[in-house]
């Protein structure tokens, strides 16, 4: 109680300080930037050194404090712990004296480490098979579902200004001479469709050469990424909320930095392609929420299993659902319709389409 | 009692403040930077911190010129850019954009940029920056360095939850083309802001950010130094309201000894992992979500938290009972970002005298 009491009384004069600051009064005093170094010494420092707390070697605080950093190193260079920590991460750590509520508090951070840690994992990451990849995370616990939150994320987009985004999408679509709505696609272009397919193998770009049907379905699609990266704007811009732009920035650089070495670039990092591309969409996909967190914690486990590519291909598999979501959400909309034989066709197309636009090497 | 692996991955970025000066005085400005002030840092300082900076931690990748307004510094500004470049280090400007007032001058900057190997320009505007350098300036800034191929992300203030100035860039045709065409190299987004004096207008405060509950990452991962020769863990909105961020002078001391100081800080190693609202919502009990319910920034609580005399009291008295699990989640943390390294087969604690 007595607590509560003089917490309440801390709080309660911070909080009302820009309202009692008066008009032009400073909520926290006068910043060293006008002031210059004179803070230093005005107040007793809360600077805690651990020097000077004197933890003697051998004290249990001590003592665990070494075993923790060693458990969580021989969990990642040790097979035989490795394999003990991922089959029971609870009894693991129990049995190597860690106590549960550190457990607990470290969760996210432990699952991490254990996606790290699964034989699966690393066999999917070593196939670079990335979607199977992030369905393991879900299964997890790690990541509701990444196509589901990059979807909900655009509808959720888009719903803001439904409208907004039928007349971008409809304009850009006029431009190349379609009516909103037009079938794109009939079973004879389908048939050519899968002549064409037959005669080139699956997948890619090759499709750009089967004829000029395909070319425009993928221009349809990349034309309704362009439309709503127009709404990203019109709507407010969802990209960083939450975040201060400098510290948003700067772990956005940060993870463009451990992308860049995970592709192994050399140092320049960002004067590489696929670095600055990362870059790029790393900025970008932060007003995913959920989805870059997904993103985020896929690419620490992917990195600490060795993967060197996740990060690229990672966010290669971001754009490739953005496609998607878009193209079904156009469909939804009765914005463009494509035959269904012909989709993935167009949808493969239209991804490497979207990712060699963003710069990335496919 | 940290992996020892830490100096291999952090810090990735040195954040340079060469100047507080401004051509502009924000009504909010966090370092109430004006055109009044003097101080700077000289171009050979600037260029000596990069190559120490460079020279000691591996994981040095970004060099950030901010301040201030660091385009204030004209050819030093370039020259230090070019440094860094030299190092084969990234480099960053933020700037409000004032050079973009006419073409000619737009594209004799970018030119300059250009040439020095700038990697990303950042702009930022917004309601209180539109008092003084008009939109139109950071429309034609946005092209002329798009046009030149650098990455360009425009930051814009917020002003309220339905914010004007965010709609005037989303009409912005500039914005638009540049958003189509300039494929990935141009970005906008939106910032949340605080309030620094009596004359904020709450209605700016963004309501419900989870994120404040997070650890900060901007402690290791950024070293930022002053135009008074100082050193800081961070770059938030209110580090310079609160001495303890400082960790020395770097005319005095080396970057090392300085970073070295930052890690032995528990305070700190705390607010890395829980950041400063949970750090506070620990200690002081549940009911502090509540009165913290009109806060919405990070930075925001970390002030609030080392200016309350009867917090610091309270971490004072608590801390050491939460030392160990602290310690154990930052070298978790810590090995979850250097990975870890094939020549450590385990981690060597380091031992308290």
């Amino acid at each position: 109680m007595e607590r509560r009491k003089f917490i309440n009384l801390s709080f309660t004069s911070l909080l009302a300080a820009p309202a009692a600051a008066g008009a032009g009064g400073r909520v926290f005093g006068t910043p060293d930037s006008i002031a210059g170094p004179t803070q230093d010494k005005l107040q007793e420092s809360l600077v805690l050194s651990l020097e000077r707390m004197k933890l003697d070697v051998g004290s249990e605080a001590s003592s665990l404090m070494v075993n923790t950093a060693r458990v969580w190193s021989e969990v990642i260079t040790d097979d035989v712990e490795r394999k003990q920590f991922y089959a029971n991460p609870e009894r693991y750590l129990a049995s190597r004296g860690i106590p549960k509520e550190i457990a607990d508090r470290s969760s996210k951070d432990i699952a991490i480490l254990r996606i790290a840690c699964s034989d699966e994992a690393r066999s999917i990451l070593e196939k670079g098979d990335m979607r199977g990849y992030l369905e393991h995370l879900r299964n997890a616990g790690l990541g509701e579902g990444f196509e589901s939150e990059i979807g909900n994320a655009i509808r959720e987009l888009i719903e803001k200004d439904r409208e907004g985004f039928r007349q971008l999408v409809s304009q850009e679509l006029s431009k190349l001479g379609f009516e909103p709505g037009q079938t794109v696609l009939t079973d004879q272009d389908i048939a050519v469709l899968a002549g064409a397919q037959t005669q080139q193998g699956d997948g890619g770009s090759e499709y750009l050469t089967c004829g000029p049907l395909v070319v425009i379905c993928a221009a349809l699609v990349a034309v309704a990424i362009a439309a709503i990266a127009a709404l990203y704007v019109a709507v407010g811009v969802a990209l960083g909320v939450g975040l201060l732009a400098a510290v948003a920035i700067s772990l956005l650089f940060e993870l463009a930095v451990a992308a860049s070495t995970s592709v192994d670039q050399p140092v320049l990092g960002l004067a590489t392609p696929n670095s600055a591309a990362l870059s790029s969409h790393l900025h970008r996909m932060q007003g995913y929420g959920k989805a870059y967190d997904t993103f985020r914690n896929a690419a620490r486990a992917a990195e600490l299993a060795g993967s060197k590519n996740a990060s690229l291909e990672l966010v290669k598999t971001f754009i490739a659902e953005e496609v998607r979501s878009i193209v079904s959400i156009c469909e939804e909309m009765n914005l463009i319709r494509i035959e269904p034989r012909a989709k993935e066709i167009v949808l493969q197309d239209a991804i490497v389409r979207c990712q060699r636009a963003a710069g990335l090497t496919v | 009692m940290i992996v020892e692996s830490i100096w291999s991955v952090f810090p990735t970025t040195l954040t340079i403040l060469p100047t507080y000066r401004c051509n502009a005085a924000c009504e909010q400005c966090c370092f109430e930077s004006n055109p009044k002030l003097t101080h700077r840092l000289s171009l050979d300082e600037i260029k000596n911190l990069i190559s120490e900076a460079h020279a000691t931690f591996p994981a040095l990748k970004v060099v950030v010129f901010s301040g201030g307004e660091c385009f204030l510094l004209k050819s030093d500004l370039f020259e230090s850019i070019r440094h860094a470049t030299s190092l084969g280090l990234l480099t960053r400007c933020v700037t409000n954009g004032y050079w973009g007032k006419t073409e000619r001058q737009a594209n004799a900057t970018v030119d300059a940029l250009l040439e020095a190997g700038v990697t990303e320009i950042n702009i930022s505007t917004g309601v209180d920056h539109q008092k003084w350098v008009p939109f139109s300036s950071v429309e034609t800034a946005a092209r002329a360095l798009v046009d030149k191929g650098i990455n360009t992300l425009v930051t814009i203030e917020a002003d309220g939850e339905d914010s004007e100035c965010v709609k005037i860039a989303a009409s912005s045709p500039t914005f638009k083309e540049l958003l189509l065409k300039a494929e990935g190299r141009f970005k906008l987004q939106q910032n949340i802001w605080m309030p620094f004096n009596g004359r904020f207008d709450p209605s700016r405060v963004q309501k419900s950010n989870e994120s404040m509950y997070a650890g900060c990452d901007q402690l290791f991962s950024n070293m930022v130094a002053t135009p008074h020769g100082r050193i800081s863990a961070c770059c938030g909105l209110t580090f310079e309201y609160i001495p303890e961020l400082k960790t020395g002078y770097f005319r005095e001391e080396s970057l090392r000894t300085l970073a070295e100081r930052q890690l032995d800080d528990a305070l700190k190693l705390w607010l890395a992992v829980d950041g400063p609202a949970t750090i506070m919502k620990r200690i002081g009990g549940p009911e502090i979500v509540d009165k913290l319910r009109d806060v919405n920034h990070i930075c925001h609580a970390c002030a609030l938290m080392y200016k309350s005399p009867e917090m610091r009291e309270l971490i004072r008295q608590r801390l050491p009972e939460f030392l160990p699990e602290i310690l154990s989640r930052f070298n978790l943390a810590t090995m979850l970002r250097a990975g870890a390294p094939p020549q450590t087969k385990q981690a060597v604690p380091v031992a308290f005298a």
